[in-house]
């Protein structure tokens, strides 16, 4: 467990009063309804709560892949709700690393060509796009795998793969939806100690998850439930995600 | 962008392309279908109507004569020509023979019969056309009684001589005389029908009012065609009332100059056909355009994990749009250069295949120009726009984070469904739009080649000689030739009947040989087909008489006799039998003068001129004593025909028929020796041809709407994995699985018949104008294309629907 630099830095992300509703024939469902949040430079935040509660969607809300509908989203204090997509994009590729719990690696390219791939959109010059690829494969250790392809790896590989390829930009943010969750146990393990000593060197990080055991090691634990942001608290105590529950209420 | 950044995306695209080929040789095989189709009719239409003549000022160059039907220009006898012969404003007038016919030239070993034209000075001065070498006729030439001389077309100087200069003064030994070669035509002579030109020489003493000769001018470059007309008008009318021609007939008749540009590109006899071509092309291009917009579709739907990555990385809209642009840039250039080579290969085949007088000259050969390569560039381009703009409308619209979540196994997405199936309607309409023209064609040729002619030649064999006027130099010589002839034929085991004329029903010459008819109530007839035949013709080919008699064997009893068709006798709506038509000749040949004919018989309809031609009014008139002056004047034009009727096959008598000629008239060679069934079916080659190039369009629709059924269902398949899984786990059979996914290919394929079909009604009032004996709405031929296309559609379908009937539960299941 680690509480370095909680509360200490300036906000990287404000939420105020964010919603996102999705319209239907019959219904309007919120899968998010007013959340307020803000988390700050070098914290490590775990969203979490029972399936359909909308982390996911949060996630994707603070990675701007998706838009909302009405609030305020403050990223590195620049209001980012009304962003033409150029914008966003530029935003996403320079800011923000992302980590899913698919991989989301392009089969069809190398693992150096997947961990290039976002600095090639930077117009950045040859020889510091392989310096940061060693560099990010390094810190990964999967170096040694710069020609294979997604499918020659193994799960957790890929995992490592796809951190590389979220550090390769040096983000602002990362922002990681179940990174674990395609994983077993052993895996599960290596790529939460990478996403720790990440953190341990100053890295923001944001966490979606189900397992309360990874959870507990980010510095705070946000629990959802319908859309709805119930209490944010550190994790301290909580062994379960019904203690978080409980602890939430 | 970075340039290694580029070319590595580039690179990265192609080689993810490769891997996968499926998807590309699809698309390149359709765009280069597109590209070679267009191309290939676009060269076509070029050679036969685009392509320059080579006439120099030919805005200038009229032809003149008597207006016919359908407003055309058509000939004028020689004493009209003379009363022309020194028009105002026209600095040259020319006269050529009314038709090609053929000399026979011997070699030292044997005879050929060439087809020649005669044709004066005036004639080629008018068309001003540069010799290949050599000269054009000269005044002496074109006198009568002048030296001889010949021209050879480009074609036979190339086939006899090797193209060699060493041509001119050499000499072709025709009709007994050495006649020395002047000059060779250039390629691209517009009157490609003859190999031999020959001077034509009319004497201004004994010129008369037979025939119908081609005439025409060159015009000042000041004067209006209005003028040449009206001025040539009032001297042919002149003509006409100093020669009583108007009493006789009972009708005045109009004369005027026309453009000779439009007639010589009338004459390409193939505007009909590039017409269907053309609408064929546009069909076929329409449904390239559908389904590989609908492939694009595909394609980039299949990409959209990918894509979905790559944006969430941050990729402008211009790098996600690359490895599109790189993989349709590969496609277009490997379907552009596949089409153009099919293209190439098609037309060397067609410039084989087709008949010369599709082609405005013989140099207008089609080929690729540059335009097809502009135009296959541009195609492969649009493409391009096409799958960007599809590219682009994806990025902008489809939802980036169900991709990144579900790790690419998100399905395509309602509305990209339903454009591939929107697409893959229209496919199957204009499919079936092309398959019901191939269905009526087929339909009109099987009409066709099961029409009654009104004759049974099937067991008849049938040639021609040419007896020239050295030898046969007149009416009497001849009849005593052809009877002999007839005689040593008859004379041979198997051979029943052998009967002679100045032309055969379906032989595909033109039939010159028109004569205006006085009936005795005072009405006139004017150009009515008109055969002078010997006894025995009729049974030789298999024609009979309705009512009446035919020919007496003896010529002396036939010296009043006459058969005419039923439809001469529908058109005036009389019974003709033991009626009289009188030649009205009069003062133009006085000997002639009202000439009286008494109808003897009445013979069935026969379709002289095809089988999807109006029967024409015919009236059959025996060689006899007194129709020497009649064969005087056809017998330049025409040749003299026998039928020989016979047991068995009718081809296994050639030899008894060459060796016939061989004793009787050794210095006559034979030509068109073949069974008149050849003959028959000869005419039906065109039509053949059109219905084979149709077909050849058609089944590529039908094979493009079925790659897009394929791609669709094939992809609407992968997409509902899961959902077939659900119904498998749930207890639905393999076979209900794959019952919904033809029924569902076969929705998109009905809709796509019925708005076929309503468009081909839409249209049936241009498409009934190319038929024969079946119209738009022929049940037949749409329940074929309906089954063809409902088989083709569900061949499509099996696959993918064999795909869900094996879905396993758990492992579609699995993906969620």
């Amino acid at each position: 467990m680690k509480s370095v630099n909680m509360n200490s830095g300036s906000p990287v992300i404000t939420l105020n009063k964010l919603c996102k509703v999705f319209h239907t024939e019959e219904v309007d469902t919120y899968a998010l309804q007013d959340v307020d949040l803000e988390i700050k430079q070098g914290e490590f935040v775990a969203i979490t709560g029972p399936s359909g509660c909308g982390k996911s969607t949060l996630l994707s809300m603070l990675g701007l892949l998706d838009t909302f509908n009405s609030g305020n989203y403050i990223l590195n204090g620049r209001d980012v709700s009304d962003l033409r997509l150029r914008e966003l994009a530029v935003i996403r590729n320079h800011e923000i690393g992302f980590i899913f719990q698919a991989f989301n690696l392009i089969a069809d390219l190398s693992v150096e060509a997947n961990v290039t791939l976002p600095l090639t959109y930077r117009n950045m010059d040859k020889a510091e796009r392989r310096d940061r690829v060693l560099h990010a494969l390094e810190l990964v250790k999967m170096e040694h795998r710069l020609k294979h392809y997604p499918g020659q790896l193994s799960g957790g590989q890929q995992q490592r793969v796809a951190v590389a390829r979220a550090l390769a930009g040096d983000p602002k943010l990362l922002l990681a939806d179940e990174p674990t969750g395609n994983l077993d146990s052993k895996n599960g393990e290596v790529v939460m100690e990478l996403l720790d000593s990440l953190h341990a060197n100053g890295s923001t990080l944001c966490m979606v998850t189900h397992d309360v055991d990874f959870a507990q090691r980010a510095d705070r634990v946000i629990y959802m439930k319908d859309g709805q942001m119930v209490k944010g608290e550190t994790s301290a105590n909580a062994t379960s995600l019904e203690d978080v529950g409980e602890l939430a209420s | 962008m970075f340039f290694d950044v580029f070319i590595s995306e580039v690179l990265q695209s192609w080689k993810s392309l490769l891997k996968k080929p499926g998807y590309m040789m699809l698309a390149t095989m359709t765009l280069s279908m597109g590209v070679s189709a267009c191309i290939v009719v676009f060269a076509l239409v070029k050679a036969s109507f685009l392509a320059p003549i080579s006439v120099p000022n030919i805005d200038q160059v009229v032809r003149i004569g008597g207006v016919e039907r359908g407003d055309h220009v058509g000939g004028m006898a020689p004493i009209q020509f003379m009363s022309i012969n020194q028009l105002p404003n026209v600095q040259s007038i020319g006269i050529a023979a009314p038709a090609v016919t053929s000399v026979a030239v011997q070699n030292t070993d044997r005879t050929t019969l060439v087809s020649s034209w005669m044709v004066d000075k005036g004639f080629l001065d008018v068309l001003s056309i540069p010799m290949q070498i050599g000269r054009g006729f000269n005044s002496n030439e074109s006198k009568p009684n002048g030296p001889d001389a010949l021209i050879v077309s480009y074609g036979y100087w190339q086939e006899y001589f090797g193209g060699n200069a060493s041509v001119l003064g050499k000499t072709l030994l025709i009709d007994g005389a050495y006649i020395p070669i002047v000059g060779v035509l250039p390629i691209d002579f517009p009157y490609k029908e003859a190999d031999i030109l020959m001077p034509l020489a009319l004497d201004p003493d004994e010129v008369g009012w037979s025939g119908s000769f081609k005439v025409i001018a060159r015009m000042d470059s000041s004067t209006s065609i209005g003028t040449v007309s009206q001025a040539a008008g009032v001297r042919l009318h002149s003509l006409d009332v100093e020669y009583k021609i108007n009493e006789a007939l009972g009708q005045f008749r109009q004369y005027a100059a026309q453009p000779i540009e439009s007639a010589l590109r009338a004459q390409t006899r193939s505007r009909t056909v590039m017409i269907i071509f053309s609408g064929c092309a546009a069909v076929l291009l329409f449904i390239v355009l559908a389904n590989l917009s609908n492939l694009s579709l595909l394609r980039i739907m299949a990409r959209s994990h990918d894509s979905a990555v790559r944006r969430a990385l941050g990729a402008p809209l211009t790098r996600l749009l690359l490895p599109i642009a790189s993989e349709q840039l590969l496609v277009a250039v490997l379907g552009g250069v596949l089409g153009l080579s099919i293209a190439w290969i098609s037309l060397q085949l067609a410039d084989s295949v087709l008949p010369p007088y599709w082609f405005i000259s013989a140099s207008s050969r089609p080929d690729i120009g540059i335009e097809s390569i502009l135009f296959s560039i541009g195609l492969s381009l649009f493409v391009m726009f096409i799958a960007m703009a599809f590219g682009a409308w994806r990025i902008r619209y489809s939802p980036m984070k169900e991709y990144l979540v579900s790790g690419g196994r998100t399905g395509s997405g309602r509305k990209s469904s339903q454009l591939g199936r929107i697409l893959v309607v229209l496919q199957a309409s204009l499919a079936t739009l092309l398959l019901l023209m191939a269905a009526l064609s087929a339909r009109t040729f099987w009409k066709s080649s099961q029409v009654d002619y009104g004759f049974d030649g099937g067991q008849s064999l049938a040639f021609y000689i040419k007896p020239g006027r050295t030898t046969y130099p007149d009416q009497q010589t001849v009849l005593t030739m052809a009877s002999a002839l007839t005689e040593r034929l008859e004379a041979f085991p198997g051979i029943e009947r052998v009967g002679f004329g100045t032309n055969i029903p379906a032989s595909n010459t033109d039939h010159h040989d028109t004569a205006p008819f006085l009936l005795d109530d005072g009405r006139t007839i004017n150009s009515i087909t008109s055969y002078l035949i010997s006894p025995g013709y009729f049974e030789a080919i298999g024609m009979e008489l309705d009512r009446g008699r035919t020919f007496d064997t003896t010529y002396a009893a036939n010296t009043d006799s006459i058969i005419v068709s039923e439809e001469l006798e529908k058109g005036i709506q009389t019974d003709m039998l033991d009626k009289r038509l009188t030649l009205p000749f009069n003062a133009v040949n006085p000997e002639w003068e009202n000439l009286p004919l008494t109808i003897r018989g009445v013979s069935k309809g026969v379709r002289a001129h095809g089988p999807n031609r109006q029967l024409p009014p015919i009236v059959w008139i025996p060689f006899m004593a007194n129709t020497e002056k009649l064969y005087d004047l056809w017998r330049d034009s025409d040749s003299l025909w026998f039928v020989v009727k016979v047991k068995g096959d009718p081809a296994s008598f050639q030899d008894e028929a060459l060796k016939a000629v061989r004793d009787i008239a050794p210095t006559l060679s034979v030509g068109g020796l073949q069974p008149v069934s050849e003959y028959q079916s000869s005419i039906l080659n065109t039509q053949q041809l059109n219905l084979t190039l149709i077909l050849v369009f058609a089944g590529v629709a039908l094979s493009l709407s079925s790659i897009g059924m394929y791609s669709v269902m094939a992809v609407t398949v992968a997409d509902k994995k899961h959902e077939f899984g659900v119904k498998s786990a749930l207890g639905a059979q393999p076979g209900k699985l794959m019952g919904d996914v033809l029924k569902g290919g076969s929705i998109s394929l009905g809709i796509g018949i019925v708005l076929g079909l309503l468009a081909a009604v839409a249209a049936s009032n241009t498409i009934e104008r190319f038929l024969y004996g079946a119209d738009a709405a022929d049940p037949i031929s749409v329940l074929i294309i309906i089954v063809v296309l409902m088989i083709s559609g569900l061949i499509a379908c099996i696959k993918p629907a064999y795909e869900a009937a094996k879905t396993k539960p758990m492992q579609s299941l699995r993906m969620e």
